[in-house]
């Protein structure tokens, strides 16, 4: 197959940045993970044996290697329910993070651009929503949808919306007033084609590496909400809910069991920020030189 | 005599601040005849960028309003268009080339992009004719190598070629009229000879009138057949060019033009003219000139002078005559 010139240079400059070819690989082993974690998984996550509470990992000796992270309070293998658990972090983190980008980037647009009275409305409504700690409010919309991991998305989602909106509505304002808005208004573009074809373009490079940062919260919302019964319901193998679970593994002296869901997390995350400077650099003409 | 493409009257454009209107543009008469170029000059924040931005019907809103006045752009009053209908006209039959090439092209855009843009919207045309007309403009404008260079993103040209791109962009739709807004400013003197002799080629093989906005004498006498100086929202003096030089009558333009370097000039100082223009909100009485002006009588604050004919092509609103 041939490439278009273009494509090969978007290719050159992407694969030129370190970072982000770090982040991607990083995150393509974290995917591959959440497809395929019954080829990975020594055992049954949700295998119980209370009998091997709190049992250290490989580093303690060859007669630990059955359970290479240790087990949790209730003798489940560790590593098998993180791996078990990519999955459902993973999508909760995605989904949650993209509910809250489609939402915040058509309000902070549209607020942004026509200004007027719908931006007074619609960011009086967002400080209204600003007003409430993040976990509050995740959890009256959870009271008002019901229990759920699909619902505890959703609910994230919206908690996250506001500040999307903020951020796309100051960048757009700024970009309202560039004199390339000036010129193509001025070549007879129409509003839509404005704010869609030019604004959103030159707004995507703040949008995508704050989406990218924010699915890092969305996952540990995701995991306070398990916590409270909200959101995966116990047995499901969540690395929130496993982080939240061990709350009293750290004083039986057991830290693997708050140590490993959380580094899995952080893997992820960093994934995800790397990828998203990267992402920044390619969408930026300016920065290919 | 050709007929005229551009006619406005009495234009007068205001702009809202929260200490009362600003008289931006204040009863603004001219014509524009078919292929040839106005120049209208002044200083900054006489009213220049406000007049062309009205003609196009993109003044600051809602701050800024047409008050009265009339803009004819081959006999059709556009200050009573809708904003839908501007849009067609925009780009099309009036096509503005901005001061600075640096910021008036969008970054994240191939240059080639942009003409192929103007031309979907207005002539309906398909990407691949589309591709293809773009390279033909972009060889027109002289930019080398179109076919690579229409896939270039705007930093990556030097601010001659983006001013170049600027101006294929502006007349892919061959439109009736050119505004272009100090079109060389950014630029250093010897791209601006090429991008003013560009201009005047192309309005010359598209039969396009221009309307030149400078504070630039030499590009004013380089490329304009008719001049209008500007002065605080007012246009003080018209001519045709060679008679605004030869005979400027205006005090305004005679300071304007002698403080002008000269190769053949004396060794005495370069005169400047004292004070600075006027606060628009509250415009002096009577002249708008008459704090800064020399030869000013005892009427000149006490009433506003009207634009009369001097001569055949040559207007002047002075008490002095």
């Amino acid at each position: 197959m041939r490439l278009s010139e273009k494509t090969q240079e978007t290719l050159h400059v992407f694969f030129k940045n370190k970072t982000a070819v770090l982040g991607l690989c990083v995150l393509c082993a974290v995917i591959f993970v959440a497809c395929f974690p019954w080829l990975l998984a020594p055992n049954d996550p949700l295998k119980r044996d209370l009998s091997l509470r709190y049992q250290p990992g490989f580093w303690a000796g060859q007669e630990f290697a059955r359970f290479p992270l240790g087990t949790d309070y209730l003798g489940r293998c560790i590593l098998s329910r993180i791996i078990w658990g990519t999955r459902t972090s993973l999508l909760v983190g995605c989904i949650a993070v993209f509910i809250s980008t489609v939402l915040g980037v058509i309000l902070g647009l549209f607020s942004g651009y026509l200004g007027g009275w719908l931006d007074i409305a619609l960011m009086r409504i967002v400080d209204v929503l600003f007003a409430f700690p993040s976990i509050l409010l995740a959890i009256t919309i959870m009271a008002a949808l019901g229990p759920g991991l699909e619902k505890a998305m959703i609910a994230i989602g919206i908690v996250y919306t506001p500040q999307m909106a903020r951020i796309v509505r100051s960048v757009t304002l700024v970009l309202r007033e560039m004199e390339y808005i000036e010129a193509e208004k001025a070549l007879g573009a129409s509003h839509a084609r404005i704010l869609w074809y030019h604004i959103l373009p030159n707004a995507l490079a703040p949008i995508v590496v704050y989406a990218t940062l924010n699915i890092a919260g969305a996952i540990l919302d995701a995991a306070a909400l398990g916590f409270l019964g909200l959101g995966a319901m116990p047995p499901t193998p969540e690395w929130g809910a496993m982080l939240s679970g061990s709350n009293k593994a750290l004083v039986s002296g057991a830290w693997w069991a708050v140590a490993f869901p959380g580094v899995a997390i952080m893997v992820t995350v960093l994934g995800f920020n790397l990828l998203g400077d990267g992402m920044r650099d390619l969408l930026d003409p300016r920065l290919r030189m | 005599m050709k007929n005229p493409v551009l006619s406005i009257e009495n234009l007068k454009t205001y702009i809202a601040t929260y200490r009362g209107f600003v008289r931006a543009v204040d009863g603004v008469t001219f014509k524009i005849r078919e292929g040839e170029t106005l120049g209208l000059v002044g200083e900054s924040g006489c009213g220049k960028s406000m007049t062309a931005l009205s003609i196009l019907k993109l003044y600051p809103k809602p701050q800024g309003r047409i008050m009265e006045g009339a803009i004819y752009l081959d006999g059709e009053d556009l200050v009573l268009k809708g904003e839908e209908e501007m849009q067609k006209i925009r780009g099309k039959k009036i096509s503005m080339v901005f001061q600075e090439p640096m910021t008036s092209l969008d970054p994240v855009f191939p240059i080639g992009e942009g003409i192929m843009e103007v031309l979907m919207i207005h002539q309906g045309m398909s990407r691949k004719a589309a591709e293809k007309e773009a390279i033909e403009l972009l060889r027109r404008v002289a930019i080398p190598d179109p076919e690579r260079r229409m896939h270039q993103y705007p930093h990556q040209l030097s601010g001659g070629m983006r001013q170049r791109a600027m101006i294929a962009q502006a007349l892919a739709c061959r439109p009736r009229l050119l505004v272009a807004d100090e079109p060389t400013t950014a630029l250093d003197v010897t791209v601006q000879a090429q991008i003013l002799k560009l201009i005047n080629d192309l309005k010359e093989e598209m039969q396009t009138s221009v309307l030149l906005i400078t504070h630039d004498l030499g590009v004013v006498a380089e490329s304009c057949q008719m001049v209008a100086v500007m002065y605080a929202g007012k246009i003080v003096e018209k001519a045709e060019v060679r008679e605004l030089f030869a005979h400027p009558l205006h005090p305004y333009t005679r300071a304007l033009l002698s403080s002008i370097p000269r190769v053949d000039g004396g060794k005495g100082r370069l005169e400047a003219i004292p004070g600075s223009v006027p606060d628009l909100i509250n415009p002096p009485l009577g002249c708008r000139f008459h704090p800064r002006c020399r030869e000013r009588l005892s009427i000149c604050d006490k009433e506003e002078p009207t634009l009369k004919m001097v001569d055949k092509e040559h207007e002047l609103a002075c008490h002095l005559l």
